[in-house]
């Protein structure tokens, strides 16, 4: 009788971790998928909504001096061209006068390197070597409003916010208190918010190329951009990078409809 | 159930150990160590994103089933009613994680009356 006893006892004991094993693996997988995919990026719309446009103003000056200490340099450009430009970026975000964002154009010089990139509260600053990059008034469109399309979906707020949420909810699971921990941590956050950003790369592209459709009628001189950035970056590693790789680009591109 | 009550029953079992052959006593206390279960596994359980994990600690598995499936369907559905869903789940079950010594001290009285049964020599 005792031997049946135990035996049961310890099947019992077996079943009974087993269900909690595979429902606590179960809830965790789905929970963060779930996480991931839906409750994160509406809790950052959300909140980057709500955040006060001083905080904007701030995150963009800073920035901008923090890039202008470190990386960025003056620009070559002439006067001419610069003026040139602005006035295309103008037009570019004419019917944009009463957005909550400010837009401004910068120009800087990044040790020759081809990029362009949106700070929160509507700056962009387009590189010199971008400029030469792009043949005519067409390509440079696409380059502009590709950042305004970044802007216009808010998407570096929106970044900063669910990177917040990430670590804040990281660390309140795993604490803060070991190394493993640590790891743990910055892996999932470089992995989700690198994730984010190849998500809100295509959302810009689309905005772009939408846009250049109802102003040129055909989007043409995205992918053309596009080509040429991928012959001037083609040891890019394509798993660490924050951008969607420029195939992937193209193609997605291409489906829109003209 | 109160802890006067709960305490009686706990002395009531002491006394039927008690009265066990030599034997059979000892098996007892092998076999108390391997069931009786902690109100602090069962908490953490409880509070691990309260998905009826506690239920399962205990062997009430038609319990945790329901209690995992409900909060998968909150999760599936987060986008319109799952919120509600899972604030059901959490408002229905967290509060087992503050009464947790009570609900284990109760649970591992059962278990060992019935080992007690068990063990009791048949006349």
């Amino acid at each position: 009788m005792n031997s049946n006893l135990e035996h049961r006892i310890r099947k019992e004991k077996q079943k009974q971790w087993l269900w909690i094993a595979m429902s606590a693996l179960l809830v965790v997988l789905f929970a963060s998928y779930q996480l991931y995919t839906q409750a994160i990026p509406y809790l950052a719309q959300k909140i980057a909504v709500a955040i006060p446009q001083p905080v904007y103003q701030a995150v963009d000056k800073h920035t901008l001096t923090t890039l202008d200490d470190t990386e960025l340099s003056k620009t070559q450009l002439s006067e001419l061209k610069q003026q040139e430009i602005s006035t295309l970026f103008s037009q570019l975000i004419d019917n944009k006068r009463e957005a909550q964002h400010v837009y401004t154009l910068e120009f800087r010089n990044w040790e020759d390197q081809a990029n362009a990139m949106a700070l929160a509260n509507g700056t962009i600053i387009i590189t010199d070597a971008m400029v030469a990059l792009a043949a005519d008034q067409q390509e440079l469109s696409a380059i502009l409003l590709h950042e305004i399309g970044h802007i216009e979906h808010n998407h570096v707020m929106e970044s900063i916010v669910s990177s917040s949420l990430v670590f804040v909810g990281l660390g309140v699971i795993l604490g803060d208190v070991t190394a493993l921990s640590d790891v743990l941590l910055q892996g999932t956050i470089i992995g989700i918010t690198q994730s984010y950003s190849k998500q809100a790369e295509l959302e810009a592209d689309k905005y772009a190329s939408e846009h250049l459709i109802a102003q040129y009628g055909d989007h043409n001189a995205m992918s053309a951009v596009f080509q040429k950035l991928a012959t001037e970056n083609q040891d890019e590693s394509s798993w660490l990078s924050t951008h969607p790789s420029f195939d992937e680009r193209i193609e997605k591109i291409q489906n829109t409809e003209p | 159930m109160d802890d006067s009550s709960l305490r009686d029953q706990e002395e009531a079992l002491r006394q039927a150990v008690s009265l066990l052959p030599q034997e059979a006593r000892k098996r007892y206390y092998q076999l108390e160590q391997t069931l009786v279960k902690d109100p602090d596994t069962y908490a953490v359980l409880n509070y691990f994103f309260a998905a009826g994990l506690h239920h399962f600690y205990l062997g009430k598995t038609l319990k945790g089933i329901m209690n995992l499936a409900l909060m998968l369907i909150g999760l599936a559905t987060l986008s319109s009613i799952g919120f509600f869903i899972i604030l059901f789940v959490i408002v229905i079950e967290l509060p087992q994680l503050f009464r947790s010594q009570t609900i284990i001290r109760k649970h591992n009285i059962k278990v060992m009356e019935n080992v007690i049964n068990e063990l009791q020599p048949r006349t």
